[in-house]
């Protein structure tokens, strides 16, 4: 298991009060944090940085989450790193659809984050 | 015939046209049968009445043939007292007596021939002049008594011309009372027959007499003379008996004939007088003629009526029977035109107001079918075009509250998010104050987010959109669970949780998280408003095993009577101040009552106010599949 404050997490959202509040309880919990603003530069970002934990909303203007998991299963050197889906949307056959894309996890905003947290540590020590 | 085989055939149908000619026929017949009966009876008394005139007439032939023969027998045996007579005899004075004779013969036309003949039988003198006779027996198979005059049977001679000779004698004597000679005559049966010839009736009757042996002495054909008919005929025998009758013979020539028999009272000949019958019932036979044309002419008068008079009668009835199948072919339009003035023509004129009337009513049908199925396609469009319009608002309202979701979920992510990073200091040190402040700011946010969810919640089942998944579970297990998740709810307060699940309960087989839902949401509330006292939890079986009750208890407020029929309505708290008193969104009981509609449940609140509230509700221990939404 990798140190805490080594673990890097890559949350991607158009909203960028999203990824301050994310930033600032990852950072809080000790870990290393990257976050993009849209599909196209979270891919670049995934690539370069090889994160430990994807958080991915699905929501969001030109490639939407689903798609996006759905390139980053489809590239070998990336694809291992676990998905989990933080959105708003929860419409009938979303959730269901998260996991069909490879997900390991579907989070409902507004985000409870103890229960989050739990589900990140979880993940990292398994 | 025709009539007959079609009636054996198919017994079924007879015409009431054939019905009527058979009955007028019958009719008919009844007459012709009453003058057959009276033509019986009046035959008789005609027969009886032509047999009787026959036989007059018999009787008065009868008359005249002993008259003639009399007459002879009373000439000859005059002739024998004659003194001219007994002296020409007593000395054979032959020219004398030749004379005598002539003039007796002269006088009385009834003789063919007068002679005397000696005591010995031997023919002296004969008139008129026969020399062959002279000295010769007048005939051997005739013997005349001498002494007694009389009449012989009839004989055939050969000194005599005629083939049937009958005589009449009377013996002569002198002063002294001896018999010196007998005188003869021959009667003249000719004339005799002649005679009668013109009294009988008609050409074609005639009649013959027999002597009293019963041979042939006179009859119209000359070759039956002398024949013997004692033995042969029944009639003659009959009459030589002196029987007298009237009978239908056939006779020599083979026809029939009417015949009446009579033996003459004094020279006891038999008369026979024959009448053909054609002749003799002539009338009669005319009558039953008459009678038989006059049967066949009526009847076949009474034919052609009632054929006639039938028709007219079937005629407008098989024009009825035409019309109904017209228009029970569907020709509405078709009229009867029937004038017979009787209760046919009533029929008819019943019977075009009905086709009228049906021709109406359908022609009414077909415009109110037409136009029912014009309004039928109206309406189809237009139900597609509202169920493609609700699909498409069905559609937008989805992506509407998709929208709504992430449009109030990415807003309130980031107050929560804010308000939670400062009060947990994550961005530095607050003032007291501040933290109090970001508390209320964090519980109004969750309220809302509360607001939010059940508003969703709410959207989606009544759009249809949850889909129910049935699952087999114990419900104890359930309860357990639920007492855990709400257990740092109820730790503050200061009252006690009771469950008392029935342990007959069977496992479950429903959703398990619509139920479990709806418990949160019932214990929920109750917790809400009470503050001492008890939370009781309690379930079991009824309705024959096939519905579970479970119920939550509370000691708290209760509910105002007024309020308890509202309660599962949207947005009703009891009041508009329990709302800020409380908490809660108002829509937690009226989504638990939709949630129990899609398990086939029902609930029932129960309160008193100020003492506490009960709500009960009851589900199908296995849920339908129809119940899937």
């Amino acid at each position: 298991m990798k140190k805490k404050s080594r673990t890097k997490i890559l949350l991607i959202d158009d909203d960028p009060q999203a990824l301050e509040i994310t930033e600032a309880r990852l950072r809080a919990n000790g870990y290393k944090f990257k976050g993009a603003l849209d599909a196209v530069e979270g891919i670049n970002l995934i690539r370069s940085e090889k994160p430990d934990i994807i958080l991915l909303d699905v929501e969001m203007p030109g490639v939407d989450g689903f798609s996006l998991c759905k390139i980053i299963k489809g590239d070998r050197s990336i694809s291992k790193i676990p998905i989990i889906f933080i959105t708003a949307k929860e419409l009938i056959g979303d959730v269901e659809k998260g996991f069909e894309v490879g997900a390991v996890d579907y989070v409902l905003k507004p985000v409870n984050w103890d229960r989050l947290m739990g589900k990140i540590e979880k993940l990292l020590s398994s | 015939m025709k009539l007959i085989e079609r009636i054996k055939k198919k017994t079924v149908f007879l015409s009431i046209r054939n019905k009527l000619i058979i009955l007028f026929f019958v009719i008919a017949l009844l007459p012709v049968i009453l003058g057959y009966i009276t033509l019986l009876v009046y035959q008789k008394s005609i027969k009886e009445q032509v047999r009787a005139s026959h036989f007059a007439m018999e009787e008065s032939l009868v008359k005249l043939v002993d008259q003639y023969v009399v007459d002879c027998q009373k000439v000859i045996i005059d002739a024998s007292y004659q003194q001219t007579i007994i002296d020409g005899v007593a000395y054979w004075n032959l020219p004398k007596l030749r004379n005598r004779f002539s003039s007796v013969h002269k006088r009385y036309k009834n003789f063919t021939f007068i002679l005397a003949e000696d005591r010995n039988g031997v023919v002296k003198v004969s008139y008129p002049q026969n020399s062959g006779i002279i000295g010769k027996k007048f005939s051997p198979k005739v013997n005349l008594s001498i002494k007694k005059p009389g009449i012989s049977d009839v004989f055939c001679s050969n000194y005599i011309r005629e083939l049937a000779v009958v005589v009449v004698y009377a013996p002569v004597k002198n002063s002294a009372g001896r018999i010196i000679g007998t005188l003869i005559g021959g009667i003249d049966i000719k004339t005799l027959s002649s005679m009668l010839d013109k009294v009988k009736p008609d050409k074609d009757s005639y009649i013959y007499i027999v002597d009293r042996k019963g041979v042939i002495l006179s009859h119209p054909d000359e070759s039956m003379l002398l024949t013997d008919l004692s033995e042969e005929s029944s009639m003659v025998k009959k009459v030589i008996q002196d029987k007298t009758g009237v009978e239908s013979v056939m006779d020599y020539r083979g026809t029939k004939m009417l015949a009446a028999y009579k033996l003459t009272p004094l020279s006891k000949w038999g008369v026979v007088f024959q009448e053909p019958f054609r002749n003799a019932y002539a009338n009669l036979i005319r009558l039953k003629i008459f009678f038989i044309i006059l049967t066949l002419v009526g009847l076949a008068v009474a034919l052609y009526f009632s054929i006639r008079f039938s028709s007219m009668i079937t005629a407008p009835i098989h024009d009825l029977q035409h019309g109904a199948e017209m228009i029970g072919a569907g020709n509405l339009n078709y009229r009867l035109n029937i004038k017979t003035r009787d209760e046919i023509e009533k029929l008819a004129k019943e019977f075009n107001s009905m086709a009228e009337k049906l021709n109406e009513s359908y022609s009414g049908f077909d415009e109110k079918i037409n136009s029912a199925t014009r309004d039928l396609k109206e309406a189809h469009k237009e139900i597609e075009d509202k169920n493609l319009k609700l699909k498409e608002s069905d559609r937008l309202k989805s992506e509407f509250l998709a929208n709504m979701s992430h449009e109030l979920r990415t807003p309130m992510n980031a107050i929560i998010g804010f308000s939670s990073l400062m009060e947990e200091r994550i961005y530095g040190e607050i003032s007291a104050k501040q933290e109090d402040a970001l508390g209320k700011i964090g519980k109004n946010a969750k309220a809302l987010l509360q607001l939010i969810n059940d508003i969703l919640d709410l959207s989606r089942i009544e759009a249809g959109k949850v889909v129910m998944s049935p699952s087999e579970f114990k419900l104890t297990q359930l309860v357990d669970e639920i007492v855990v998740t709400m257990e740092p709810l109820i730790r503050p307060k200061s009252f006690e949780l009771t469950r008392n699940i029935d342990e007959r309960t069977p496992e479950l087989f429903t959703d398990r998280n619509r139920l479990k839902q709806i418990i949160i949401n019932l214990l929920t509330n109750s917790i809400k408003f009470t503050k001492e006292g008890r939370i009781a939890i309690d379930a079991r079986v009824v309705d024959p095993g096939d519905k579970v009750e479970i119920s939550v208890e509370d000691t708290g407020i209760g509910i105002h009577e007024n309020d308890l029929p509202y309660m599962f309505e949207e947005f009703r708290q009891a009041d508009g101040s329990s709302t800020r008193q409380y908490g809660g969104t108002g829509l937690g009981l009226s989504i638990t009552k939709k949630l129990l509609d899609l398990l086939g449940g029902e609930i029932e609140a129960q309160s008193v106010y100020g003492k506490g509230t009960k709500m009960v509700f009851r589900i199908p221990v296995k849920m339908e599949e129809t119940e899937k939404v």
